[in-house]
C-alpha cells in the first residue's frame, strides 16, 4: 500500500510541472499585468522598467518560470507582479473561505442526493422516481448563473415585501457581523444561497449516480439471498444493499472535492465570495501569473491527492480491490 | 415521534433565522448611525495610491477621502484649492508658489507643510521609487521654502499642467527614510508609529482594510477642515455587477457607481433610489494604422479611404441604439472632440462635419481608384478595402459597438473583420498591430501634454510614444507643443483645439462618445453629486449626510 501511495504522488509530480508550464506560458503570453501603467500617457517608464526589471518581464518565459518555481521552494510562492505583496496569505484566506463554501455545499448534495438516490430505486417508477427524475435533469439543466441571480432575486423581494432579511445575497458576512453565536448566525445567513446554488446542481447529478448504484445492487443476488433468509426489508436495504451502493458515490465525491479546492468560480463571482475561484478569476484578469500559478499549484495537487484518496477509499471499502 | 422532532428542530431553526433576519434588517439600515456603504465592484491591490499597482479606480476612490489635495477637481471642470489657500505663478521663470493653509495639519497634530510638499516632490522622483507618473515634477529644478506653509517650485520650463501636482501631499514626518514602494499596500499607517494618518476628513483605522471584504473609513476628528457628516463610510467588494444591482435594491448597500447597463434601467424608477447619470471623462474612439513600423493595411494611409470609412459610419445611430433605445443613457451625444469632454466649456466640434453620408462614402471610394466587386466590396488598386478592427476581447459594448459599424460600412461597400483579442491593448496597440482599432482615453480637465498621443513619433528623442498609428501632421504636433507652454487654460483649449481640427482633417481618429456614469444611491443621502471628472463620486464625501 505504502509503495502505492509512493508510486501514485511520485506520478503526480509531472502532471503538475506540464500543467503549470503550460499555464504559466499561457498566462504570460496573452496578458500584461502592466498594460494599464503602459496605457497612461503621462505614465512613467522608469517605473514601468523598474517592475519589468524586478519581476524578470524582460526575460523568456521558460526563464521566467524557472524563476517562479525558486520562489515556491524558497520565498513561498513568491509575490504578485504588480502590487509586490507575497501571494501565500492571500491564498490562505480565500482557500479557508472557499473551504465552507464547499464542505457545507458538498455535505447538503451527499445527504440530499443519497436520500433521494435511495428512496427513487427503492420505489421504482413511483411519483416519487418520476418527480426526483425531473427535478434531476432540471437541476442539471440549470445554468449556476441564472440559479444563483433568482435565488438573490426572491429573497431581496421577500426583504421588500416583509422586511424579513432571511438570508444576505453576496458576501461572506454582514458590515458589522458581531461575535460569537451571532457571527457564526450572520455567517451562515451570508451562506446559504451560495450553498444551495452548488448543492442544486450536485444533487441533480449524485442523486441520479446514487439511485442507478443502488437499482443495481438491489438486484443483485446477495441482496435476494439476504431476503430469502427472512431478513426484514429495511435491514435488507440498510446493511446490505445501501453501505455496497454507496461505494461508487464515495469516490466520486473524493474526486470531486479534490477539484473543489480549485473554488466555484461562477458562484463566487456572483455572490461576492472572496474564494479561490473569485481569486482565479482576477488574477486572469490582471495578468497576475504569478498569483494564478499559486492557484493553479493548490488545485492540481489537491487533485492529484484527492484522486488517491479516492483510490485508497475504494480499496478500503470494497475488498475486491487491490491497491499495490 | 420521529417526524415530530423533526418538526421541531425545524420550528427552531426558522425561528432562530427569524431572529437574525430582524435584527439584521435593523442593523443594516445604515442611516441609523451615520454609515454609508458602498458597493465597489473591485477591491484595491494596494493602497498606495502613487506607485505602480495601486492605480485601481476603487483603490482611488478609497484613499482620496483620507487625504487631503491641493487642488480638487469640480464637476464643472475648475480647480479649487484644498489644502492650499492660494498658488501663484511666475511666468519667466516658470515657477509656482504654494501658500498652504494655517490650519492644515495631520490627524496626528503635525502640521502639513512646505517640507511635506518638498518631501513629496523628492519621493516622486526618487528613481528608485515605482510611481505612476513623474510628468511636471521632472521639470522642477529648484524648491525655495519660505516658511512652514510658503513653498516655491521653480521649473526648467513651463508647465501648463501645474495644477494636478501634488495631488497627495506626503506625510514627511511619517515617511522619511522609509521604502515608499513598500508603503500603504494594507493600511494608511504612519510606518513611524504604526497608528493612521490622515490629512483628509476621513481616515482609514489600522485594521480597516479587510481583504476580500470591505473596507472601512471613520471620520476624521482631528481634520482641520469643516468634519465630515457621516461617521463611518464601508466600502463593499462585489464583482458582479448584477450582484451589486440587486444589493442595492434589497438595501444592503447604500451606493453604487456601476458601467452603465441594460439591467440597472428599472432601478431609475425605483422608489427611494436616484440615479445621476453622467458624461463621464472615458471616451471611446477608433484610430488607423497609418505605417508605423510599417503596420496595418496600406490602403488606410489614403485619407480619401479613411474619409470613406468616416463618412460610412453613422455614429449617432450607433449611440443612439447603445445608450437612447436602450434608455440606458438617453440622449447620450457623439463625441466630436479629444479629451475636452462634451461638457467642458472648452469643447469644440472639430469632427462634427463628419456626417453619415452613403453617397459621399462610395465616392470617395471611386475617387481613390476603387472599383466595387462581385461581394460587393470594393478593391484599390488590386487590394480588397478589407480591415481587421481591433478591440480587446471581452468588451460587450465594444462587440456592439463593431457590429454596427460593419453592418454600416458593408453598406458602403468596405469591410471590417472583426479580430478581437485579450492582448488588443498590451501587445497589438502598441506595436502598431492593426488596420482600425477601437478604445478608449481618460479625459481630463488638464489638456497638456497630449502631444504625446496625438504628437509626430520620434523615438530617438523620445517624442510622441503613446503615437502608434504613424499619423504625423507637423503643425498639429507644434501646436501640441505650444499648448503644454500655455498657463490660460482658455487660450491653451483653443491651442489644442486649432490642432485637433487639424488632426480632424486628416482622419487619423475618430472620437465616437463618452461612456455615461451611473451614481445610484438611495434618496435618504444627502449631498451627493456626481463629478464627471476623474475623480470619481467621492469628490465630496465629507459634505453627505444621511
Amino acid at each position: 500500500m505504502v509503495t502505492y501511495i509512493i508510486r501514485r504522488l511520485l506520478y503526480g509530480i509531472p502532471v503538475i510541472v506540464v500543467s503549470s508550464f503550460l499555464i504559466f506560458v499561457f498566462v504570460s503570453t496573452t496578458t500584461d499585468p502592466l498594460e494599464t501603467a503602459k496605457m497612461n500617457p503621462r505614465g512613467s517608464k522608469t517605473a514601468i522598467n523598474l517592475v519589468i526589471k524586478e519581476k524578470h518581464l524582460d526575460k523568456p518565459t521558460i526563464e521566467r518560470y524557472g524563476y517562479w518555481v525558486r520562489d515556491v521552494f524558497t520565498n513561498g510562492g513568491g509575490t504578485t507582479i504588480l502590487t509586490d505583496r507575497p501571494i501565500f496569505p492571500d491564498i490562505r484566506r480565500v482557500l479557508g473561505n472557499t473551504l465552507q463554501l464547499v464542505i457545507a455545499a458538498e455535505l447538503l448534495t451527499l445527504l440530499l442526493a443519497v436520500a433521494v438516490g435511495v428512496y427513487s430505486a427503492i420505489r421504482q417508477y413511483s411519483a416519487f422516481d418520476y418527480s426526483a427524475t425531473t427535478l434531476s435533469f432540471l437541476g442539471l439543466a440549470i445554468p449556476t448563473f441564472w440559479l444563483g441571480l433568482i435565488l438573490q432575486i426572491i429573497f431581496i423581494n421577500i426583504f421588500l415585501k416583509w422586511h424579513v432579511r432571511i438570508f444576505y445575497t453576496a458576501s461572506l458576512s454582514s458590515v458589522d457581523p458581531g461575535h460569537g453565536f451571532q457571527f457564526f448566525l450572520d455567517r451562515v445567513q451570508h451562506l446559504v444561497l451560495p450553498v444551495i446554488t452548488l448543492a442544486i446542481v450536485g444533487i441533480a447529478g449524485y442523486s441520479r449516480f446514487m439511485r442507478a448504484s443502488m437499482l443495481e445492487v438491489i438486484n443483485a443476488d446477495y441482496v435476494r439471498t439476504a431476503r430469502a433468509k427472512g431478513l426484514v426489508e429495511r435491514r435488507v436495504i440498510l446493511r446490505h444493499a445501501f453501505r455496497n451502493a454507496l461505494i461508487p458515490l464515495m469516490t466520486l465525491a473524493a474526486i470531486d472535492f479534490g477539484t473543489f479546492f480549485g473554488g466555484a468560480v461562477i458562484t463566487e463571482t456572483i455572490f461576492g465570495l472572496d474564494g479561490m475561484g473569485l481569486f482565479f478569476i482576477n488574477s486572469l484578469n490582471n495578468g497576475e501569473t504569478y498569483s494564478l500559478m499559486a492557484w493553479l499549484l493548490i488545485t492540481a495537487t489537491m487533485v492529484v491527492v484527492f484522486n488517491l484518496i479516492a483510490d485508497i477509499v475504494l480499496g478500503f471499502l470494497d475488498p475486491r480491490i487491490r491497491l499495490d | 415521534m420521529h417526524l415530530r422532532k423533526l418538526w421541531l428542530v425545524a420550528g427552531v431553526v426558522l425561528a432562530a433565522f427569524t431572529l437574525v433576519a430582524t435584527g439584521s434588517a435593523r442593523q443594516n439600515s445604515s442611516q441609523a448611525n451615520g454609515t454609508v456603504i458602498f458597493g465597489a465592484d473591485q477591491e484595491p491591490g494596494i493602497l498606495n495610491t502613487n506607485i505602480i499597482g495601486g492605480d485601481l479606480f476603487w483603490g482611488g476612490q478609497a484613499v482620496s477621502p483620507v487625504f487631503a489635495t491641493t487642488f480638487r477637481v469640480q464637476p464643472n471642470f475648475s480647480f479649487k484649492p484644498d489644502v492650499i489657500s492660494k498658488a501663484t505663478i511666475t511666468k519667466k521663470p516658470f515657477s509656482v508658489t504654494y501658500y498652504i493653509r494655517k490650519n492644515a495639519k495631520w490627524n496626528d497634530g503635525v502640521s502639513l507643510t512646505a517640507q511635506d510638499y518638498e518631501f513629496t516632490r523628492k519621493t516622486v522622483m526618487d528613481p528608485n521609487v515605482k510611481i505612476l507618473s513623474t510628468i511636471g515634477y521632472e521639470d522642477i529644478a529648484k524648491t525655495k521654502i519660505f516658511n512652514s506653509k510658503k513653498v516655491k517650485f521653480t521649473f526648467k520650463k513651463p508647465f501648463a499642467g501645474w495644477k494636478t501636482l501634488f495631488g497627495q501631499p506626503l506625510p514627511s514626518h511619517s515617511l522619511k527614510g522609509e521604502d515608499f514602494n513598500k508603503t500603504w499596500l494594507n493600511n494608511l499607517d504612519s510606518p513611524k508609529t504604526n497608528k493612521p494618518i490622515s490629512s483628509g476628513p476621513f481616515y482609514l483605522p489600522s485594521d480597516g482594510f479587510q481583504r476580500g471584504r470591505q473596507l472601512t473609513l471613520l471620520r476624521n476628528p482631528k481634520y482641520w477642515g469643516p468634519k465630515a457628516k457621516l461617521a463611518r463610510v464601508v466600502y463593499r467588494f462585489l464583482p458582479d455587477t448584477n450582484t451589486t444591482a440587486e444589493q442595492i435594491r434589497g438595501g444592503e448597500v447604500d451606493v453604487i457607481y456601476p458601467q452603465p447597463q441594460l439591467f440597472l434601467v428599472p432601478l431609475r424608477k425605483q422608489s427611494g433610489l436616484r440615479t445621476q447619470i453622467g458624461r463621464g471623462p472615458i471616451f471611446e474612439h477608433i484610430d488607423f494604422q497609418q505605417g508605423f513600423k510599417d503596420k496595418g493595411n496600406p490602403l488606410l494611409r489614403q485619407l480619401k479611404i479613411r474619409q470613406a470609412i468616416g463618412y460610412g459610419i453613422n455614429r449617432p445611430s450607433i449611440v443612439n441604439a447603445l445608450y437612447t433605445k436602450t434608455d440606458i443613457a438617453p440622449g447620450l451625444p457623439v463625441m466630436n472632440d479629444l479629451f475636452i469632454t462634451t461638457q467642458s466649456p472648452y469643447y469644440k466640434a472639430n469632427w462634427a462635419y463628419l456626417k453619415y453620408n452613403k453617397a459621399k462614402s462610395e465616392s470617395l471610394m471611386k475617387s481613390a481608384g476603387c472599383t466595387k466587386g462581385g461581394d460587393g466590396i470594393y478593391s484599390c488598386g488590386g487590394k480588397r478595402a478589407s480591415f481587421n478592427f481591433v478591440w480587446r476581447a471581452g468588451n460587450q459594448l465594444r462587440q456592439l459597438t463593431f457590429e454596427a459599424m460593419q453592418a454600416q460600412l458593408k453598406q458602403v461597400g468596405i469591410e471590417i473583420k472583426a479580430d478581437s483579442s485579450p492582448n488588443a491593448l498590451s501587445q497589438r496597440l502598441p506595436n502598431g498591430d492593426f488596420d482600425i482599432i477601437l478604445y478608449a482615453w481618460v479625459g481630463s480637465p488638464d489638456i497638456s501634454g497630449l502631444d504625446s498621443i496625438y504628437g509626430c513619433r520620434n523615438d530617438a528623442t523620445n517624442e510622441a510614444q503613446q503615437n502608434n498609428t504613424g499619423h504625423c501632421n507637423r503643425k498639429a504636433d507644434q501646436l501640441l507643443k505650444k499648448a503644454n507652454t500655455i498657463f490660460d487654460t482658455k487660450l491653451q483649449a483653443k491651442v489644442t483645439n486649432d490642432a485637433f481640427a487639424l488632426i480632424a482633417k486628416d482622419l487619423a481618429t475618430i472620437p465616437l462618445f463618452q461612456k455615461p456614469t451611473y451614481l445610484i444611491h438611495k434618496t435618504k443621502i444627502k449631498g451627493i453629486k456626481e463629478n464627471p471628472t476623474s475623480e470619481g463620486p467621492v469628490w465630496n464625501l465629507g459634505k453627505w449626510s444621511v
